[in-house]
C-alpha cells in the first residue's frame, strides 16, 4: 500500500477519499485554489498545498500544478476523484512519465473508452449491443445534418471527448437541428476543448442503469450489480439506486457479463462504470464506460457492503482482486440523493454564496457525503454539488420512506438548493411505484414550485417572531453567537421542564 | 456558570412588527402569555399560545400544549429565513416593493436581470424596446461550462442591454435593464 496520496479534487470527494486513506493509514494530500483555502477537505488532510487561482483552469485543472504539489510532498499516487482531470488521459499519461501512480485506468485504456466513438467502434466489433448512431464524429455541422436525417428523429447529440450532460441535446425534428448542433459544439468546444459531436438514435422514456465494475492489473474482474440512474435533470442525474426495479436476476446477469466483456476490451483496471439504457421492453444498449469513481459510488457500496475508495487504492497498490463474483450480493436497498446548490423553481441556476446554517439528517441507515458545512461559502467557480445524501433499508419502500423523512430533516439555509425538490420527487406515487425513465422531471415535475401550506407557514412566522424574542441580540448571526456565551442564559425563565436555576 | 448573570438582566424583547412573506403583508406580534413560560403570538388578529424554547443559534422548540414543533431559524440582513416541516420560509423586513422570495440568495431585482454566477454572455435573446413575460428567457449565459438561461422576473419591456454577445460578467452585474408593464410597478 502507498504510504502517502495526492487528492486532485475538492468538495464532499475530496472528503470521501482522504477519509478511506485515513482507514487505511494513508497519509493524504489535499490541494486547493485561492478560494478553497479554508474548506473543509484542506482541513481534513495531513498536508495541503496551493496549486493556483480559483477558476479551475487555473488550478484544479492545471496538470503542472499538481504534479508539481505530489513531487514536492512525496506522494506516490494520485486520486483524481470524478470531473476535473479525472478522465483526461494526458494527466494519466503524464503521471506515468513521472512514475506516480494514477488511481485509475491505464491512459491507453482510458483513452479507447474516453472517446465515444472510437469505445462504440470496439463494442460493435465484440457485439455489444449499442443503439443506431452515426459512424465517427464530426465537427462538420452539415455531416450532423445529414446523419441526423439518415438515423431518423428523434436523435440525441453528444460530445465526443463529454460526460455529465454537457454539449448534450435531444433533437426531435429538422428545425432544430442545425442551432442545436451549433449550440452543442460550442459547449464541447468550451468544456472539452474538442468540438466534435455525434449523433445517435435516441430512445424513447429509457431507463438508466449502469453497472459498477472492479478490475485489477491482471485481466480479473468483477460487477457489483447495478445503479438505476434514471432521474435527471438537464441530463445530469440527480437520483440514483441500487437495485433497479426493472432489472431481475436473468437481465442482471446478462447486463452484468456484457458490463465484464467491455471491461475485458479495453483492459480497463481499477473502479469503472458501464452505463447502458434500458428501453421499455427491457431491451439494453451500451452506452459508454466512465472510467473513473461515480458519484452515485455509496449506493453499491450500501448494497454490497465493498468500500470502493479502498478498492481503488489497493488495487493501484498492485493488489491480486480478492473478490469473486459468486461471493457477492446485494442486500437492502439504497438511494442516493445528490444536494445541488441550485433554484429548481427557476431552471435549475445555480446558487452561491454563504451557507448560513446547516443540520445534516442523521440516523440508522442514512450517510452523508459532504464537503461542506454552517459558514461555507458556496462559490460559483466549480460544480454546484454540495453533497449527498444516502439512505439504506430492507427495501425500496422503507428506503424511501427514509430518505424522505431525511430530505424533510434537512436545514441548510443562505443558499437555494434542490432538497425540497428532492423530497417531492422521492415522495411522488410515480417515483415510489418505479415508474422511472429519463423524461421523470420533465413528465412529472415540470413547472414545479414549493407547495406553501398556511398552517406551517403561520408556525414559521411564530417560530421567527419567538426567535427574534428570544435571542437577544439583534445584530448579525456572527454577533449573536459571539455575544451570546450559553443558549441556556439566553433561555432564563423560558426553560421548559425546570427552574430557572440550575 | 460563574458569569451567569442576573435574571432581571435578561431582555425577554416584545416584539411587533410588519413582514412580508411572499409578497403579502403581515402584522407578527409576540409577547409574554398569562402563564408561565407562556409566550402569546398573534398574526394579524389570529393569537397563539405557546411555550418555546431556542437551543444553540438557530433551533427553536415550541409547544402548543402538547404538540411539539421544532424550527431552525436565521437571521439575515433584511429577512428572517425559517426551515419547517422540509420547507423554507423567508420573511422580508424591507418595504416589500421587491417581490420577495423564499430564502435569501437571489440576485434579481423586479427591474434588472443579473447573473448570479460569473460567466459569459452567450446569446441575447431580446433587444431593446421587446415585450418580455415573466419567466421569458432572455440571456444565456456560460458559466461552470453550462449554458444557463436567465429569465425574466417580471412581464415587462427591455430596457437598455449593458452587455454584448461574448463578455464576461461577474455575479450581481445587470445584464438588461427592464421596465415593468404599469400594472407590476
Amino acid at each position: 500500500m502507498f504510504s502517502k496520496i495526492l487528492v486532485a479534487n475538492r468538495g464532499e470527494i475530496a472528503v470521501r477519499v482522504i477519509r478511506a486513506c485515513r482507514e487505511l493509514g494513508v497519509k493524504s494530500v489535499a490541494v486547493y485554489s485561492d478560494i478553497d483555502e479554508h474548506s473543509i477537505h484542506v482541513r481534513m488532510a495531513d498536508e495541503a498545498v496551493r496549486i493556483g487561482e480559483a477558476p479551475a483552469r487555473n488550478s484544479y485543472l492545471s496538470i503542472d500544478a499538481i504534479i508539481g504539489a505530489a513531487r514536492k510532498t512525496g506522494a506516490e499516487a494520485i486520486h483524481p476523484g470524478y470531473g476535473f482531470l479525472s478522465e483526461n488521459p494526458g494527466f494519466a499519461e503524464r503521471c506515468e512519465k513521472e512514475k506516480i501512480v494514477f488511481i485509475g485506468p491505464s491512459s491507453d485504456s482510458m483513452r479507447l473508452v474516453g472517446d465515444k466513438v472510437a469505445s462504440r467502434e470496439a463494442a460493435a466489433g465484440a457485439g455489444i449491443p449499442l443503439t443506431p448512431g452515426m459512424t465517427g464524429k464530426s465537427t462538420d455541422p452539415a455531416r450532423c445534418v445529414k446523419a441526423a436525417k439518415e438515423i431518423g428523429f428523434p436523435v440525441i447529440l453528444k460530445a465526443s471527448a463529454g460526460g455529465g450532460g454537457k454539449g448534450m441535446r435531444i433533437i426531435r425534428d429538422e428545425r432544430e437541428l442545425e442551432s442545436a448542433v451549433e449550440a452543442g459544439m460550442r459547449e464541447a468546444l468550451s468544456a472539452f476543448g474538442d468540438a466534435s459531436v455525434y449523433l445517435e438514435k435516441y430512445i424513447e422514456k429509457p431507463r438508466h442503469v449502469e453497472f459498477q465494475i472492479l478490475a485489477d492489473k491482471y485481466g480479473n474482474a468483477v460487477h457489483l450489480f447495478e445503479r438505476e440512474c434514471s432521474i435527471q435533470r438537464r441530463h445530469q442525474k440527480i437520483i440514483e439506486e441500487s437495485p433497479s426495479v426493472i432489472v431481475d436476476d436473468d437481465l442482471r446477469n446478462r447486463m452484468g457479463r456484457t458490463a465484464l466483456k467491455v471491461v475485458e476490451i479495453s483492459g480497463y483496471s481499477n473502479a469503472g462504470t458501464i452505463e447502458f439504457l434500458v428501453d421499455e421492453n427491457r431491451n439494453f444498449y451500451f452506452l459508454e464506460v466512465n472510467a473513473r469513481l461515480q458519484v452515485e459510488h455509496p449506493v453499491t457500496e450500501l448494497v454490497t457492503g465493498i468500500d470502493l475508495v479502498q478498492a481503488q487504492l489497493r488495487i493501484a497498490a498492485g493488489e491480486k482482486l480478492w473478490l469473486n463474483q459468486a461471493d457477492l450480493r446485494q442486500r437492502g436497498h439504497a438511494i442516493e440523493c445528490r444536494i445541488y446548490a441550485e433554484d429548481p423553481e427557476n431552471n435549475f441556476l445555480p446558487s452561491a454564496g454563504r451557507i448560513d446554517f446547516m443540520k445534516e439528517p442523521s440516523g440508522p441507515g442514512i450517510r452523508h457525503d459532504c464537503g461542506v458545512g454552517s459558514g461555507s461559502e458556496v462559490s460559483v467557480y466549480y460544480d454546484p454539488i454540495l453533497s449527498k445524501l444516502i439512505a439504506w433499508a430492507e427495501n425500496r419502500q422503507l428506503c424511501c420512506r427514509k430518505m424522505a423523512e431525511a430530505l424533510k430533516n434537512f436545514p441548510l439555509i443562505g443558499i437555494k438548493t434542490n432538497i425540497e425538490f428532492l423530497h417531492d420527487i422521492i415522495t411522488h406515487p410515480a417515483f415510489t411505484s418505479g415508474d422511472l425513465s429519463t423524461a421523470f422531471i420533465s413528465q412529472y415535475m415540470a413547472d414545479w414550485s414549493s407547495k406553501r401550506d398556511a398552517a406551517v407557514e403561520d408556525l414559521a412566522l411564530i417560530a421567527a417572531a419567538a426567535h427574534e424574542m428570544l435571542v437577544k441580540d439583534k445584530k448579525t448571526i456572527g454577533k449573536v453567537a459571539a455575544a451570546q456565551p450559553s443558549c441556556w442564559e439566553t433561555l432564563g425563565e423560558w426553560r421548559i421542564g425546570g427552574q430557572g436555576t440550575r | 456558570m460563574a458569569d451567569r448573570r442576573p435574571r432581571d438582566k435578561i431582555s425577554i424583547m416584545p416584539f411587533d412588527r410588519d413582514y412580508f412573506i411572499d409578497g403579502r403583508k403581515v402584522r407578527l406580534k409576540i409577547e409574554k402569555g398569562a402563564e408561565e413560560n407562556g409566550l402569546a403570538a398573534q398574526i394579524d388578529d389570529r393569537i397563539f399560545h405557546l411555550a418555546a424554547f431556542v437551543d444553540g443559534d438557530h433551533e427553536i422548540v415550541m409547544r402548543f400544549g402538547e404538540k411539539n414543533i421544532v424550527a431552525f431559524v436565521v437571521r439575515q440582513e433584511n429577512a428572517i429565513v425559517v426551515h419547517i416541516a422540509g420547507k423554507l420560509f423567508a420573511l422580508e423586513s424591507e418595504t416589500g416593493k421587491r417581490k420577495l422570495k423564499r430564502q435569501a440568495g437571489e440576485f434579481n431585482t423586479a427591474n434588472e436581470v443579473v447573473t448570479p454566477m460569473p460567466g459569459k454572455i452567450v446569446k441575447i435573446l431580446v433587444a431593446a424596446g421587446d415585450p418580455v413575460t415573466a419567466r421569458q428567457p432572455l440571456v444565456i449565459v456560460e458559466s461552470m461550462k453550462m449554458e444557463n438561461e436567465i429569465r425574466s422576473p417580471i412581464n415587462g419591456t427591455v430596457g437598455s442591454i449593458n452587455f454584448a454577445e461574448g463578455d464576461l460578467v461577474q455575479p450581481g452585474q445587470s445584464i438588461i435593464d427592464l421596465k415593468p408593464s404599469s400594472a407590476e410597478s
